[in-house]
């Protein structure tokens, strides 16, 4: 059926012809209360706080640090405690002003990117193929060496773009040196954040989007509360079905 | 349309659900924790009745302006490089999906959980043309292995045992399993994994539709609905039309009550927002993203004031785990896909076959605890009345019915058959049916026999009202009340 007849009869049964300019609004957004008390009312939170005791309800960890070479220590021992195998992250340029780039350099991590340097290790191969990406951009890589790489991924680490307090939830917008596979196929999901990109409520987020321009609206944006769960079987709470079994978030405090 | 499961009626599959001791308690024991938890999360949360007035004025507000809204979602996804079709109904939205299977040469579609796919019949479709059609939602998946339907709309397989789910996973596998949940689940991840890598098609439902930016929203907890966006060549959507809200503001309104009203989950584990498909540069998601939006039935209900507000329905399920109907016979008694209370009015208002499902509509007691638990105020329990109006008003009521009623309107509209009709069920109580005891054997021949099967009638006096009312007159006129000169009004201390 044709979008105009289509939108056409929504109309007709509404009783008059297709809208042409936006419809006035009462009310919009979420009730007044909310935004003035995300938390309920006089209470007053400390957002580090509240971020780790809530992803920790939903079986996430939360390793806060000083600074960047305390994020270092954290993934270090994260790494010892894990002992994985392959370590797949996003665009090496994405982490600048972090100071990671051992990760690259000594644990042989590998950005998922279309084009640019292969970011692998200097010494030792990583057991994740990366993606050919000597080839150009305009060609797709090899949906198969990108699934295959899935399967052996032990660790995806990520920047997160914002957290929200109030329910322990990271957000992740995908662009072309953030690919969207990095924070769901791994087993394990290692994010990292910086105390300034905490939020109390969602909305806080979504109101960032309202500024964009149409051409500016990223492919996929995923806002993620600790691991994959389902009750399916008997109602028996199962962590890790299809998404990552465990996430960590290394969280910088007071920047 | 044609969603149907099934031909038989109603009370012949409560029957079948009610024979089967496992799905009953599982039923209670699922339902009750469901509204537990709903309870909890909303009671925390705070302010929960001015939260569903706001999640009732969103909803209302854009389907009453439909047409605005869902043309700027179309439009804004197309920009964003999403193909959009429009589907006016079952057959329509099969002949799209298959044409994109085709065109695509593709030979394994990988499901997340989308009603409106199962309400057209898709796997079916897809499998009749020699795909492979594939549920990974797990209980979904559950549910598929062992060829049947879902029982809820969250949890689907609530009817299955673990030993029953070992079974089907150790057939699906070849491979021993022990039937804990670890296991189970373990399996479930191994065995979907390689599905994921196979499949050319990932379909997906839509929760909401974003106007503002064209924006498909999914909300889930196992992560397959980001598997098959992510994976998957070619992303197919299925949203019923009245999936859209107007921004981004308004998803924080949803976000807010769809998961607590669910699962009692302040948040699904994963909410993701998908614009289309990969841009250009970008590593994964899918190369090509079409959107189906499927009207069916649904626009019948835009401008009638009985049931427009039918389509405020944000899909969480809260109206089944409330419903004492359901609690006792489960999802599959409705032989459609969507049960319960909002199934009970959906499905005859969606169906063309309205003498055959307009029977669902009488799935009630009316009590309107599903309107008491909906995060967007539905009034459910007045629709299955309009339902039930219209149903008697096509004449498709059966003939005892129908007599019982005239004769019910003869008795009520002139006092001496009044008298006669109260005269002859008094006779009738104590006679023949048992006054205050079980149901006599007389009574199991009576066209009652229905009702006093399962009630005991409450004790009759063997004197009516109208018989001892003269009497009762004169005692009043012989001791009048006198307590408002005993100044008890005043004994709230001095």
């Amino acid at each position: 059926m044709e979008r105009s007849d289509f939108i056409r009869r929504i109309a007709g049964r509404l009783g008059r012809e297709p809208l042409t300019i936006a419809p006035e609004r009462d009310v919009t957004g979420p009730p007044d209360f909310y935004i003035e008390s995300p938390y309920g009312e006089d209470v007053d939170v400390d957002r580090v706080d509240r971020f780790v005791t809530e992803l920790k309800a939903l079986g996430g960890e939360t390793i806060v640090v000083p600074d960047n070479a305390g994020a270092a220590s954290a993934l270090r021992s994260l790494f010892d405690q894990l002992r994985p195998s392959s370590i797949i992250t996003w665009d090496r340029s994405e982490f600048s002003g972090w100071d990671q780039d051992w990760l690259w350099d000594e644990r042989g991590a590998v950005s998922w990117r279309l084009s640019g340097e292969k970011n692998h290790g200097s010494e030792g191969s990583p057991a994740v193929v990366a993606p050919d990406s000597t080839e150009t951009a305009s060609i797709a890589p090899s949906l198969g060496d990108l699934k295959k790489a899935a399967q052996g991924a032990d660790i995806g680490i990520t920047l997160a773009d914002y957290a929200v307090a109030n329910t322990g939830t990271l957000a992740l917008i995908t662009s072309p040196g953030r690919a969207r596979s990095v924070s769901l196929l791994p087993t394990t999901h290692i994010a990292l954040l910086r105390e300034s990109q905490i939020v109390d409520r969602m909305g806080q987020v979504l109101d960032t989007f309202n500024t964009w321009t149409l051409s500016e609206v990223p492919s996929s944006i995923h806002f993620i509360s600790g691991p994959s769960r389902s009750s399916d079987i008997e109602n028996d709470l199962t962590i890790g079905v299809h998404g990552p079994v465990a996430v960590y978030v290394v969280l910088v405090r007071g920047v | 349309m044609a969603h149907s499961t099934t031909k038989s009626k109603f009370i012949d599959r409560a029957a079948i659900a009610q024979g089967d001791d496992f799905l009953v308690n599982a039923v209670k024991f699922t339902t009750d924790r469901l509204r537990n938890r709903k309870s909890d999360s909303s009671t925390a949360f705070g302010n929960w009745e001015e939260w569903r007035e706001r999640g009732r004025a969103i909803r209302a507000h854009t389907i009453a302006h439909l047409d605005y809204y869902l043309d700027q979602f179309a439009q804004n996804a197309a920009s964003r490089g999403a193909y959009v079709h429009f589907a006016n109904d079952t057959a329509e939205a099969q002949k799209i999906v298959l044409e994109i299977a085709r065109k695509n040469k593709a030979k394994v579609v990988a499901k997340s959980k989308s009603m409106v796919s199962e309400e057209v019949h898709i796997n079916h479709v897809l499998e009749d043309e020699g795909l492979e059609c594939l549920e990974t939602d797990l209980g979904e998946w559950i549910v598929q292995l062992a060829h049947e339907t879902p029982s809820h709309i969250i949890i689907p397989a609530i009817h299955k045992t673990r030993g029953q789910i070992q079974v089907l996973f150790e057939k699906e596998g070849g491979e021993k399993l022990t039937d804990d949940t670890k296991t189970l689940a373990g399996f479930a991840r191994r065995a979907l994994r390689r599905k994921f890598e196979l499949a050319d098609i990932g379909m997906t439902g839509c929760n909401f539709g974003i106007a503002q930016t064209g924006s498909v929203v999914t909300f889930s907890n196992e992560g397959n609905a980001r598997m098959v966006t992510t994976l998957p060549k070619t992303h197919i959507v299925m949203m019923g039309m009245e999936r859209v809200i107007p921004n981004w503001d308004d998803l924080e309104v949803m976000t807010n009550l769809l998961p607590r009203s669910a699962t009692g989950q302040k948040i699904t584990v994963y909410v993701s927002a998908l614009s289309g498909p990969r841009r250009e540069d970008e590593i994964d998601g899918p190369e090509e993203t079409h959107i189906i939006i499927l009207d069916n039935g649904r626009s019948e209900q835009l401008g009638d004031p009985e049931f427009q507000d039918v389509l405020n329905c944000i899909r969480c399920g809260a109206c089944l785990n409330v419903c004492p109907v359901y609690r006792q016979v489960g999802g599959h008694s409705y032989g459609s896909v969507y049960p319960g209370p909002i199934g009970a009015v959906i499905t005859p208002l969606l169906q063309q076959d309205k003498k055959q499902w307009g029977e669902l509509a009488y799935a009630s007691t009316l009590c309107g605890a599903c309107f008491e638990a909906c995060p967007v105020k539905i009034p459910l329990h007045d629709m299955l009345v309009h339902l039930r109006r219209r149903y008697v008003e096509q004449n498709y009521t059966p003939l005892p019915e129908k007599l019982a009623f005239k004769g019910y309107a003869a008795a009520f509209s002139n006092a001496g058959a009044y008298k006669v009709a109260m005269k002859t069920g008094r006779w009738m109580q104590l006679k023949v049916l048992g006054n205050a005891v079980p149901e006599s054997e007389m009574a199991k021949v009576t066209p009652v026999h229905g009702w006093t099967k399962y009630r005991t009638l409450p004790e009759n006096g063997g004197k009516s009202f109208r018989d001892i009312w003269s009497s009762i007159a004169a005692e009043e006129v012989e001791s009048p009340r006198t307590n408002e000169t005993d100044g008890s009004e005043n004994d709230f201390g001095a």
